[in-house]
């Protein structure tokens, strides 16, 4: 037996706000989260540009014992959680704890505590290992927090995957929910805008601006796009079967009804240079592709993935790729491994209001993306069904699908 | 309807064996792999042994670019896998590979490299080579293994360190599920590093002697390194390609404790319920098992944990259960851990053979089952557990058992 699979909570901790309603306003108005960045010292670094969190007071989301035990990426995904459980009006008392899950996607997770950890052996030796930091620096440490924090004692499980590691742990998530392997699963996850990750991506020669060429920024789809600016953030959905959903009397924002998984093998830091893996990704996850009205996409400002992707979309949809509103998210909250979840969040919202988030940034298209993508300004539009895309690079590319949810009580 | 999934390809690479073969000789005769580190150096700690990989040999298996570029973590990845994809045959036939992926499970991946890396950049303020964070993400291996044999299926890591290569096995057997492929690469490769040395170190769970799982004077764990691949493959596409069939995964669970970031939830209560969803899952009744091979990493807390879990399941009868702690000999190999237990599991099955617990001697009133102490058993097992228990109680549980073409009464109409 089949289950089907709704979203009936969403949990945001994003650079263009913290909460549903603030992050919903601002990526509506196309505000950027893109700026200079402070936490740190970029001052050697060519790229000097980020998407960072603003300050949170967590002590509003985590009860304080286990808020000491956790560092910044902890605290960043538990109070998205918290976020998200209140947003779905759950009472855990209710439920039983066996049959609630956790699925959190990872890109780099707890990076500056294993970096702050390697650099007290560096400086003090074995006896300089400080045991509390190491037991939260496991990249599952994450879900742990959230498992003892909320009690939460069935499905756990944590990927980390580059750019798919959240859309993972979505697409399994729905899957155990249709099997029935569980009631209730937060999925998503996040990633932190560390300086030893900054680090890291900077000497990879991933950042805008890319060999120097061109102005320091993201404009996906553009002609002079250039590389990937970063950002940090947690975005988490409360899925649920939809008799569980019903039962309670909850609000559900939209459907989660397919996904698609595929591999592309261009080579270790490479995307989907033809586009043929997303396309099968969409195709898998789209059933009823002549619904897709949105696709909210994995494009980030580097030549291939928006070029690849654009390829995919007409690959998929033929005539009708110019008919689908698409938007880069990552034009505004930057690009992290962890950002899926922010943004199947905005998809879930897209679908329940009718309203497409913009792409900024862009000045002057690529000839060669051509398609609808909701330049400079939101659409109101409705919206059937929309696809979310992942890409990373290395080849693994996912593809979720999510569709309207027509209560019997409305139209 | 489920489909049926089975194991038809193992590879390895370990302290005690770099094949299956050596492997699996080395572990029915109970040699221990705990040699002096060399990975890294070893003299500023207080305890200076690991299960490390040795007489293995990069030249042998990768070009001199290859290995400028590989991390250790590659490398074990990489040979396990090659081993695993030669002995399941799946080259010699017309395969499509689009239906073919990879999950594995990682520990600390590339972080070796990155160690190196940093380690210049901060002590020596010298500009090392950025080439060495290729590694930083742990999806690397993944992605070479994907790469190397071009397979274009589904593709992710697990990420849960020490039950991450068992949750990729029910990944992997989830991805054949959803009819997305017919054949997945699972498993998980981890290295030695300071990193995660130091950090046992400091929660001060590393023996500094031995491993000895159960025992009353055991001190911890130690730590292991390696890889261990199982191929995946649906039942029908198996048996249509002649394909070699070593065991069956009959079924998996995964639960948390919530409980501890480091400690197991004390009364077994977590082990339990991960042991419970994995039977149900399998369809297998308890009285069905034979034999488990325990996470037994030898902290005191664990193996008193593990011991009352496996009680509460089994009850009586859990006297007559040998079980099997391997990383005695092994070590913990934390990511990759239940990659090589897995692999050790199914040959359990396929040869008869039930490994030992070594460095057994002093019997501990909290743990008194059947542990297998010191000599491997010969008996026909039918099902095999594998358990493997992650900080912050993140427990997996595998259910194997001996391929048997005709159970179709397990596997039934009724979903």
């Amino acid at each position: 037996m089949s289950h089907r699979v709704v979203i009936t909570g969403l949990g945001v901790v994003s650079s263009i706000g913290v909460g549903k309603e603030a992050f919903w306003k601002n990526c509506l108005q196309g505000v950027s989260g893109i700026k200079p960045i402070r936490r740190f010292d970029v001052s050697s670094y060519r790229s000097q540009l980020g998407a960072q969190l603003p300050e949170i007071d967590f002590k509003a989301f985590i009860k304080p014992a286990n808020l000491r035990r956790m560092d910044r990426v902890g605290k960043i995904v538990v109070s998205a959680v918290k976020l998200a459980l209140d947003d779905s009006g759950l009472d855990l008392k209710n439920e039983d704890s066996d049959r609630m899950g956790i699925s959190i996607g990872t890109g780099l997770g707890s990076s500056d505590t294993v970096d702050q950890f390697f650099r007290s052996l560096l400086k003090d030796g074995p006896t300089g290992a400080a045991p509390l930091l190491f037991q939260t620096a496991v990249p599952n440490a994450i879900a742990s927090h959230c498992s003892i924090e909320y009690g939460i004692k069935g499905i756990n499980l944590t990927f980390s995957h580059k750019e798919t590691s959240t859309e993972m742990a979505m697409a399994l998530a729905y899957h155990l929910l249709k099997e029935g392997r569980a009631d209730i699963i937060l999925a998503g996850g996040g990633d932190e805008l560390s300086e030893p990750l900054y680090h890291v991506y900077s000497m990879l020669g991933a950042l805008s601006p890319r060999g120097g060429k061109g102005l320091e920024g993201v404009r996906p789809f553009d002609q002079d796009r250039n590389g990937i600016v970063l950002g940090e953030g947690s975005g988490i959905l409360v899925l649920e079967t939809l008799e569980h959903a019903e039962r309670r009397g909850a609000r559900i924002y939209a459907e989660m009804a397919g996904i698609g998984l595929s591999g592309s093998i261009d080579g270790l830091l490479r995307y989907d240079l033809k586009g043929d893996s997303i396309a099968k990704a969409m195709s898998f996850a789209a059933r009823e592709p002549q619904t897709v009205d949105h696709v909210s996409a994995a494009a980030n400002s580097t030549p291939d993935l928006d070029r690849a992707e654009t390829l995919a979309i007409k690959k998929v949809f033929g005539e009708r790729a110019k008919e689908i509103s698409i938007s880069s998210l990552k034009s505004m909250i930057g690009e992290f491994d962890g950002s899926g979840g922010i943004r199947a969040c905005g998809v879930a919202l897209s679908i329940y209001h009718g309203m497409i988030p913009p792409t900024i940034g862009t000045e002057y298209l690529d000839p060669e993306c051509d398609l609808d993508y909701t330049l400079h300004q939101m659409k109101k539009k409705e919206v059937r069904s929309a696809l979310l895309n992942g890409c990373s690079n290395g080849g693994s590319n996912i593809s979720l699908w999510f569709k309207r949810h027509c209560s019997s009580s409305s139209h | 309807m489920r489909k049926r999934v089975v194991i038809t390809g193992l590879g390895i690479v370990s302290a005690v064996g770099n094949d299956i073969p050596e492997f699996w000789n080395s572990i029915v005769e109970g040699k221990d792999g705990t040699k002096e580190i060399t990975v890294f150096d070893p003299s500023p700690y207080r305890i200076k042994i690991a299960a490390e990989v040795s007489h293995l040999h990069p030249e042998d298996h990768f070009s001199k670019k290859e290995i400028r570029r590989l991390s250790r973590c590659d490398e074990f990845g990489l040979v396990a896998f090659r081993e695993a994809w030669g002995s399941a045959r799946l080259d010699q036939d017309h395969i499509d590979k689009e239906r073919i992926g990879v999950v594995l499970g990682a520990g600390s991946g590339g972080i070796l490299s990155v160690e190196k890396y940093f380690r210049d950049f901060y002590q020596e303020a010298k500009r090392p080579s950025p080439s060495l964070l290729i590694s930083y993400s742990l999806a690397t291996t993944t992605d070479l293994v994907a790469i190397e044999s071009g397979l274009k299926g589904p593709r992710t890591t697990t990420a849960t360190v020490c039950s991450s290569s068992s949750a990729s096995i029910g990944v992997a057997y989830e991805m054949i599920q959803m009819g997305l492929a017919d054949v997945m690469v699972s498993g998980g490769s981890d290295s030695l590093c300071e990193v995660s040395f130091s950090g046992f170190s400091s929660l001060k769970l590393v023996d500094p002697e031995s491993c000895k799982p159960f025992d009353k004077r055991r001190q911890g764990l130690v730590i292991g390194e390696g890889a261990g691949i199982l191929i995946l493959e649906e039942l029908e596409h198996a048996l249509r390609r002649n394909a070699p069939i070593h065991s069956e995964l009959l079924g998996y669970g995964v639960c948390a404790d919530a409980y501890h970031l480091t400690s197991p939830e004390p009364n077994g209560e977590g082990v339990e319920r991960v042991i419970r969803a994995a039977l149900d899952h399998a369809r297998t009744a308890p009285e069905e098992v034979d034999t488990i091979n325990a996470h037994g990493t030898a902290t005191p807390l664990n193996d008193i944990a593990e011991t009352r879990g496996i009680k509460r399941v089994f009850g009586e009868r859990a006297q007559e259960i040998p079980i099997s702690g391997i990383k005695s000999m092994v070590g913990h190999c934390l990511g990759s851990a239940g990659g090589i237990e897995a692999v050790a599991a199914v040959l359990t099955l396929e040869n008869g053979v039930i490994p030992p617990t070594i460095h057994y001697e002093v019997p501990d009133p909290l743990c008194d089952l059947n542990y297998t102490p010191n000599r491997s058993i010969r008996r026909d097992v039918r099902v095999a557990l594998s358990n493997s228990f992650a900080f912050g109680g993140n427990n997996v549980c595998l259910v194997f058992g001996k391929f048997n073409p005709i159970s179709e009464c397990r596997m039934g109409n009724a979903e």
